[in-house]
């Protein structure tokens, strides 16, 4: 275990006053929120906090369309209703609404990502935070669920320029489709999602059959749930397939998507994680001293987001937090216990233990396809002759010694006899 | 159409022949080029809308351009020597439209002329003596070559027997007029019985295939059958038009070599690989299969076994049956392919030593002078007792009181910073600078039509900006919600739920912050709003 880690934490004060509209559930208010109890627990004098700088287009365009990245720069909510086309195919309007300061939102977020990628490029800091970010379902021309900017696939696409390959783990309980549909056909990425699958629960895909194509075939890992897994499955699942990934990816940096929504009693998820169990992977990934990206995603119960992402940066900083929250201007949204930690839920669990465990055994042997096939040398190359010494005077003479033995016997340099005729004095 | 020599055209009675010819293959084009046009600009889907207007109202002709724009070799050599003018003229413009025009260009038609490019490299026109209609039916050509394996792509079924329709009847007079020439069937002349029997297989797949079929099979099962007839030998082959089924099926093998060498033109030409080059049959061997891939690993024998029927039949089955030779067999996911939806991605190489040490972010916090850590705030919850006087203590003033006493001491620790986070516009204390006439018609608009409260902030609440809005919603109004519900309705807490009623509890904050904690401390206000009250 090294000394401390440094960890560098990215929030800008502007987000607190974004705001989706009435009835919609995303509210960037929650890092406001969370940002608050951080600091309640003063958790900001054990990390370096960034501002970061806003994106410019340019550096969205490095993913998206450049179309896409001028429409949003154009768009507000007075002059949408000129463009009904561009907004149906942007996806823009329903789940994705315009409002105002829409594109100064998404340069935050992208640019905390984008930010904290080239602080680790640069081993600045050995853990980058922004829970501003991980909207991963934004795709290359259009928004989606919530999301208009792909900061993830930015941040990554950052993180390749130092790094040969870079690992994608997402825990948010929406399947992480604009991530792996970016990199699909590159194994110089490797996404792994958690997800809730079935029931039309959006965005609809992430089956287990989904590994990815041509050069990207086997490093697109899905791990479809059903509605209420608790936390000893979840954990006992993650642990056994990161663990795998990372020995058999060997990764140069780590992207998670840390989204809330996967906790129990959230507002359009459905699962029945508890805080600890959540936050039991962030503690998973750190150990592996790999430079790690953190950033947060979906959540839509404001307090329990916060509750959530305060305790993982608590984790990621080594700190066991006080269940006990301290007074604060948003205390009253932690009623009526006030406290930190909240319990797992109690929906029934519809993973059965069978169900677990095939989609297990279809993840880990897909798994082992990749073992053989790098497309980047992972090991260095072992040296091409290796034979060990054998000294044959050390030999014990009373055994007899075997045939493979007597096949790797090396006539000495300074022998005068040939084969067994050596009868010197010694 | 009147069949057209190839190098005379000195003399008078082929004069207008080449006339006619010269228009109908104009026609010909531009219907191919305005096909071609429509799915580049679908495919983009950038709404761009047709036909394209001028500023000053003149229509813009994109074929003429397109036409004149590729005679000078291209976009880029137009711009590099300044020529936008000249063709602004000879498309009969004003010359001062010509930086529009070069707008119009690359928004509509670049992207068009690099595929045909791309496409033309391998198709050169090398006689002279045709230049002159070289340029326009081997612009034909091209188009139409390329259009074919284009549009095979896309899987429009009609458009592709149009085009192939299209294609057959001009490369068919392109052919005879190569034929005349004697030239060997290297370059331009393989490609033409081959994009035409494409076409024939095209045009005829409908109803000859399965006739086809079944006498390949019967071939198939027993070879030497005398109802077969004689086929000729396989060197033979390619100089016979007639119907027979081998001719049919020889045509079909053609077809099938030609998506598969146009699939591997795709392979190498596809933005979408970036820059790697790999032909496609690397994808064959080496991979375990869970499914089937793409080619059967037999296809690439079906060249060279020529006589071999079965490997026909399999090559035939698979290219005709399905359409597009391209269905895995495992349950394929709706990933959107192609440059629209997959990122970048270049080859690993070792980073390069640029410090973009601008783009870092900007240090916060701790403050650039001082680097201590200061440990002992961390981690710290709430005390167990406070210091308060105990008739107080834990109330709601209790409270209030340790909330501004850890407000003050951040505000002490963080100095400007405090501001910079929007530690001011926090908290309970937003609602101090709002009126209680403000107060009682933001929680009326709420209750009653929060949509329009949104719209019309800015007229129904002058002097405040939208930001202070969002602020007082969340610091003020959410807050005095969960007041509410902490209290009266504990077991049905959802601050998000903006259609909730709610009542309220208390006064506003902004009267009993004024007052001391000496006078009353609680004024009992009838709750005339509450819906249930739950114990």
């Amino acid at each position: 275990m090294r000394s401390k880690d440094k960890i560098s934490y990215f929030y800008d004060g502007d987000v607190g006053s974004v705001y989706f509209g009435p009835n919609h559930p995303m509210k960037p208010h929650r890092l406001c929120m969370t940002h608050h109890l951080i600091l309640a627990y003063g958790l900001h004098s054990k990390m370096e906090v960034y501002r970061p700088h806003k994106a410019y287009p340019i550096e969205m365009a490095q993913f998206h369309s450049p179309d896409y990245v001028e429409f949003l720069q154009r768009i507000n909510p007075e002059n949408q209703n000129l463009f009904p086309n561009e907004m149906a195919r942007y996806n823009l309007g329903e789940d994705c609404p315009v409002f105002e300061d829409l594109f100064e939102f998404c340069q935050i977020y992208a640019g905390g990502t984008i930010d904290a990628a080239r602080r680790l490029n640069n081993k600045l800091c050995d853990i980058a935070i922004n829970w501003a970010g991980g909207l991963h379902h934004a795709k290359k021309c259009d928004a989606s669920g919530f999301c208009y900017i792909n900061d993830l696939v930015l941040g990554i696409l950052e993180l390749l320029k130092h790094h040969p390959r870079v690992l994608y783990i997402d825990i948010d309980v929406h399947h992480g489709d604009g991530v792996e549909e970016a990199f699909y056909f590159t194994d110089r990425v490797m996404t792994v999602s958690f997800h809730k699958f079935g029931d039309k629960f959006f965005p609809g895909t992430g089956d287990v059959k989904e590994i990815g194509e041509r050069e990207g075939k086997f490093y697109a890992i899905n791990v479809p749930l059903k509605d209420g897994i608790d936390d000893s499955s979840f954990n006992r699942l993650f642990r056994t397939i990161i663990s795998k990934v990372v020995e058999i990816y060997q990764p140069g940096a780590i992207v998670l998507q840390c989204g809330a929504d996967s906790l129990a009693r959230d507002r359009l998820g459905c699962f029945n994680l508890s805080i600890d169990g959540h936050a039991e992977c962030v503690k998973f990934v750190k150990k592996f001293n790999i430079p790690l990206l953190v950033t947060g995603g979906g959540g839509y119960t404001k307090e329990n987001v916060a509750r959530c992402w305060t305790v993982e940066t608590g984790i990621l900083l080594d700190t066991e937090l006080p269940n006990e929250i301290p007074e604060n201007d948003y205390i009253k949204y932690f009623a009526p216990d006030f406290s930190l930690k909240i319990p797992g839920g109690h929906i029934e669990n519809l993973n059965t233990k069978s169900y677990i465990s095939s989609i297990k055994v279809q993840i880990l042997e897909n798994l082992r396809y990749i073992q053989h096939a790098p497309s980047v040398q992972m090991q260095e190359v072992p040296p091409d002759f290796y034979i060990p010494d054998f000294d044959e005077d050390e030999q014990n003479r009373d055994v007899r010694v075997d045939q493979r033995s007597r096949d790797k016997q090396i006539q000495r340099d300074d022998e005068y006899f040939d084969g067994d005729n050596d009868h010197d004095a010694s | 159409m009147a069949g057209c020599s190839g190098s005379n055209f000195s003399s008078g009675p082929y004069i207008d022949v080449r006339v006619e010819y010269l228009n109908e293959c104009e026609n010909r084009l531009k219907k191919l080029f305005r096909q071609a046009l429509l799915f580049f600009l679908e495919e983009e889907a950038n709404g761009k809308p047709l036909p394209v207007i001028l500023g000053n109202g003149k229509k813009v002709n994109l074929f003429k351009l397109f036409v004149f724009v590729c005679e000078i070799d291209g976009f880029d050599s137009v711009s590099w020597n300044g020529l936008w003018e000249l063709v602004a003229e000879k498309l009969g413009l004003d010359s001062s439209v010509s930086p529009t025009l070069r707008l119009v260009y690359s928004k509509y038609l670049n992207r068009l002329e690099k595929w045909v490019m791309e496409n033309s490299r391998k198709v050169k026109l090398e006689d002279p003596v045709v230049r002159k209609i070289g340029s326009y039916v081997g612009l034909l050509h091209e188009l139409g070559f390329g259009l074919k394996s284009f549009l095979e792509n896309g899987k429009r079924q009609k458009r592709n027997r149009a085009v192939a329709l299209g294609c057959k009847n001009i490369e068919e007079s392109h052919h005879r007029k190569k034929l005349r020439h004697d030239n060997n069937n290297e370059g331009v002349g393989t490609s033409c019985p081959v994009v035409s029997d494409a076409s024939v297989v095209c045009l005829e797949q409908q109803v000859d295939i399965p006739e086809m079929l079944k006498w390949l099979t019967s071939v198939a099962i027993s070879p030497h059958d005398p109802s077969i007839g004689v086929i000729p030998h396989s060197w033979k082959w390619k100089k016979f038009t007639g119907k027979e089924y081998y001719i049919q099926v020889i045509k079909a093998k053609n077809a099938l070599l030609l998506q598969r060498h146009n699939a591997a033109v795709r392979f190498t030409y596809s933005p979408l690989m970036g820059n790697l080059t790999v032909h496609p049959s690397m994808y064959d061997d080496q991979r375990p299969s869970l499914g089937s891939l793409r080619y059967s690993t037999r296809n690439p024998k079906v060249s060279k076994h020529q006589s071999s029927g079965r490997e026909v039949i399999a090559g035939t089955c698979r290219a005709t049956g399905l359409q597009v030779p391209k269905q895995p067999q495992f349950p394929r996911r709706n990933v959107g392919v192609g440059p629209r939806y997959q990122a970048v991605v270049d080859e690993w190489t070792e980073p390069g030593l640029e410090s973009d040490s601008k783009w870092l972010g900007t240090r916060v916090w701790p403050p650039l002078e001082n680097n201590e850590a200061v440990e002992d705030l961390v981690g710290k919850g709430r005390a167990k007792s406070c210091s308060c006087d105990t008739l107080i203590s834990n109330s709601v003033e209790c409270i209030r009181f340790h909330i501004a006493e850890n407000r003050m001491e951040l505000r002490r620790d963080l100095g400007d910073v405090f501001f910079h986070w929007r530690f001011n516009q926090m908290g309970e204390e937003v609602s101090l600078r709002w009126t209680e006439r403000e107060e009682k018609k933001f929680k009326m608009m709420m209750i009653s039509n929060p949509k329009s409260l949104w719209k019309n902030a800015a007229r129904l609440f002058r002097g405040k900006n939208r930001e202070e809005l969002v602020h007082y919603y969340f610091n003020v109004f959410l807050i005095n919600r969960r007041r509410y519900q902490n209290r009266v309705t504990p077991r049905h807490i959802d601050s998000d739920d903006d259609s909730e009623s709610f009542g309220s509890v208390g006064p506003s904050y902004g009267r009993s912050a004024v007052t001391s904690p000496d006078s009353d401390i609680m004024i009992c206000s009838q709750n005339s709003q509450c819906g249930e009250v739950i114990d």
